[in-house]
């Protein structure tokens, strides 16, 4: 098969063990030079911002602890927030899950005749699959973070959940742009490249009737709202049209506003290693600023804003001693970019529909399905990221725990029956019998030698090396250790006269 | 002057371009014309945090237009603004959203030219949010010209300008 035409969209979804293969081959073949190259440069800045950071420890206490207090009283939160917003004139929405939450982003924009809508860069909206259900609608979305308009032009998901088109050389923007757009001239640099599409979105951001952005804090104090990012695409979205919309996951909620800066500091620098990105947005909508009418013909001149915050599984993750910790995560990106297997394969293999790597797994898991998680296994528990996350979170603890309940879940019942012939505690009974042949190798090691020679005879056997292959993932090709009849400790015994 | 110098290391390694000059209407007059340049259609915004009557020598010489419409803005080569404050570690300006003319052409403009006082460097973001400017206020932190790394090399000048000029007041 040639995994090079393997699309990223066609095996998002991990729940399927094949889509699963697939993508990391594709990713081997196609992305990985792309994302190698990109998430060492992020990780090296990393290292040099953080490091001027005189409080670094201190500071990540302090945003940790935050986070904790803040998950731990989000009812609240969420209340004195509504209150924030509609005080100041803003709508507020508590959405129970995605089709709420688009269908009320919807209602929204029909409402004002919405014929074009500027999108911010919003993972959130990526998980909801908000572009669908306004594209339906007859709407039209452009999405104007550089990155996320890549995506939209390709009809692929996010790699990454910083840069999302991380998994794309120049080469093969270029090349996209040129099957799509057809320029007059051919664009090659990344200069050529950035100025196409600025001049191609610049004209959808003064015609724009409805902003869509995300947002990286919300305020419960104030109503204030923090968006962080370095091309002036969101700071376009919140001031240009008459509407804003910010939607976000109930998470993003913290007590107040002086404890911005904790979040501010740490999360560029531990993301893509600037001590602060191009801009940092400090604002409490709707604004009071007057709009300007680029489209003309505008009667409106006050602005509207509503804010949408979403569960969608956010609230029963609370409530998992585990899984609650991903619900601290700041969306940063450190552990990806640290991470050798996410280095080598990006967010196409190692990430499912929306959200990458180890904390990805479980954002899958906790917004989805458990089987969409299953790239969790991708993990190996090195725990390099532990020490880079801002907000302290292990890692490769929740990713256990999620290969755990994937194990526990799968019911292999041929697993369950041929463990009662190997050591395996009953309690691991459930784990796949690849898990469990190497778990026990001690004792296959000790069959193997006792019936030697036959034992090597037997495993070289074409039908053996099949059954191995589906029983226990064993490769065909891989060569077989040769069983002695003596072991080497019964050797050492014998030379040492014992 | 420490944080002056920290200031401008860091602005700078943004691709900012760090001025210092005098306090005086005729100094900041010729300070701003040579950062304007030979540019066209230079769009001015009235300062939030500094003195209007800094900028009347500049508005004296210059063709600028100080009260710009949809058209104007859309088409602005420069863009001048008053910032409220600098932060040293990162380099960065802080400009306030109050004035709406002010919000529009420092994002519209390819060039943005802000304006400061010397003695608004705070030394780290977090002291931002002690400023009684900062309180009850909409802003953004801007540090450097807008940029993307997003078409497979950094590249400054995104959807934002593409160059930043901070000129400080003793």
């Amino acid at each position: 098969m040639d995994y090079k035409t393997v699309k990223p969209r066609d095996v998002a979804n991990k729940s399927s063990e094949l889509n699963f293969k697939k993508a990391i081959r594709m990713a081997i073949e196609v992305e990985s030079e792309a994302v190698r190259r990109n998430t060492n440069t992020f990780n090296q800045n990393r290292y040099t911002a953080v490091a001027d950071i005189e409080d670094y420890d201190a500071l990540k206490d302090r945003a940790r602890a935050i986070k904790e207090e803040s998950i731990a009283t989000i009812p609240q939160l969420i209340d004195q927030l509504r209150e924030q917003i509609t005080s100041r004139g803003g709508f507020f929405y508590l959405a129970k899950n995605a089709v709420d939450a688009n269908n009320y982003i919807k209602n929204v924009c029909v409402e004002h005749k919405a014929e074009l809508i500027v999108k911010a860069k919003s993972m959130t909206s990526e998980e909801t699959k908000l572009n669908h259900v306004l594209q339906n609608a007859g709407i039209e979305v452009a999405e104007t973070d550089l990155a996320e308009f890549i995506l939209q032009v390709a009809d692929e998901q996010p790699s990454h959940i910083v840069a999302p088109a991380i998994h794309r050389t120049r080469e093969r923007i270029a090349e996209l742009f040129k099957e799509k757009f057809n320029p007059d001239q051919p664009l090659e640099t990344g200069e050529e490249l950035t100025v196409f599409a600025r001049e191609w979105l610049r004209n959808k951001f003064l015609q724009a009737d409805v902003g869509i952005s995300g947002a990286n804090l919300i305020t419960a104090d104030t109503g204030t709202i923090v968006l962080v990012e370095s091309e002036g695409n969101i700071r376009m979205t919140t001031i240009l049209p008459p509407v804003h919309i910010a939607l976000a996951g109930v998470e993003k909620v913290i007590k107040k506003r002086s404890d911005i800066a904790p979040f501010i500091e740490l999360l560029a620098p531990s993301g893509t290693g600037q001590p602060l990105t191009s801009y940092t947005n400090i604002l409490r909508p709707p604004l009071k600023l007057p709009v300007y009418d680029f489209k003309g013909g505008r009667n409106a001149k006050n602005r509207e804003f509503h804010l949408v915050l979403v569960d969608n599984g956010r609230m029963a993750m609370r409530e998992d001693p585990v899984i609650k910790e991903a619900l601290y995560c700041i969306r940063c990106s450190a552990c990806l970019n640290v991470c050798t297997n996410f280095q080598t394969l990006g967010g196409h293999a190692f990430g499912g529909e929306t959200y990458s790597g180890g904390i990805g797994a479980i954002w899958e898991a906790g917004t989805g399905r458990l089987e969409n998680a299953r790239f969790a296994d991708l993990c190996t528990g090195c725990s390099r990221c532990i020490d880079q996350c801002p907000v302290r979170i292990d890692i490769p603890w929740l990713t256990e725990n999620i290969r755990f309940r994937l194990n526990v879940q799968k019911k292999d019942y041929l697993a369950s029956f041929l463990s009662r012939f190997m050591p395996t505690a009953a309690e691991d009974r459930h784990n796949p019998l690849q898990k469990q042949f190497f778990a026990n190798y001690y004792f296959f090691a000790r069959l193997g030698s006792l019936l030697a020679p036959l034992s090597n005879w037997a495993s070289s056997l074409v039908v053996s090396r099949w059954f191995m292959s589906v029983l226990f993932s064993v490769d065909k090709r891989r060569k077989l250790p040769q069983f002695k009849k003596e072991t080497l400790i019964a050797q050492y015994k014998k030379m040492s006269g014992e | 002057m420490e944080l002056y110098k920290k200031f401008r290391k860091t602005a700078e390694a943004t691709g900012a371009v760090v001025e210092l000059i005098e306090a005086d209407e005729k100094a900041l007059a010729k300070a701003i014309n040579k950062a304007i340049g030979d540019a066209e259609r230079v769009v001015y915004s009235d300062p939030v945090d500094l003195s209007p009557k800094l900028f009347r020598a500049f508005l004296s010489q210059k063709d600028v237009i100080t009260n710009p419409h949809e058209k104007d803005l859309e088409a602005a080569e420069v863009g001048i603004t008053d910032a409220f404050c600098a932060v040293a570690r990162t380099g960065s300006i802080c400009l306030s959203l109050d004035n709406n003319a002010g919000a529009v052409i420092s994002l519209l403009s390819k060039k943005h030219i802000a304006v400061l006082s010397l003695d608004s460097i705070v030394s780290r973001p977090r002291d931002v949010f002690e400023l009684s400017a900062a309180i009850e206020r909409d802003f953004v932190f801007i540090s450097g010209p807008s940029a993307t790394a997003d078409m497979g090399e950094l590249v400054r000048g995104a959807h934002g300008p593409g160059y930043l000029h901070i000129i400080l007041l003793i």
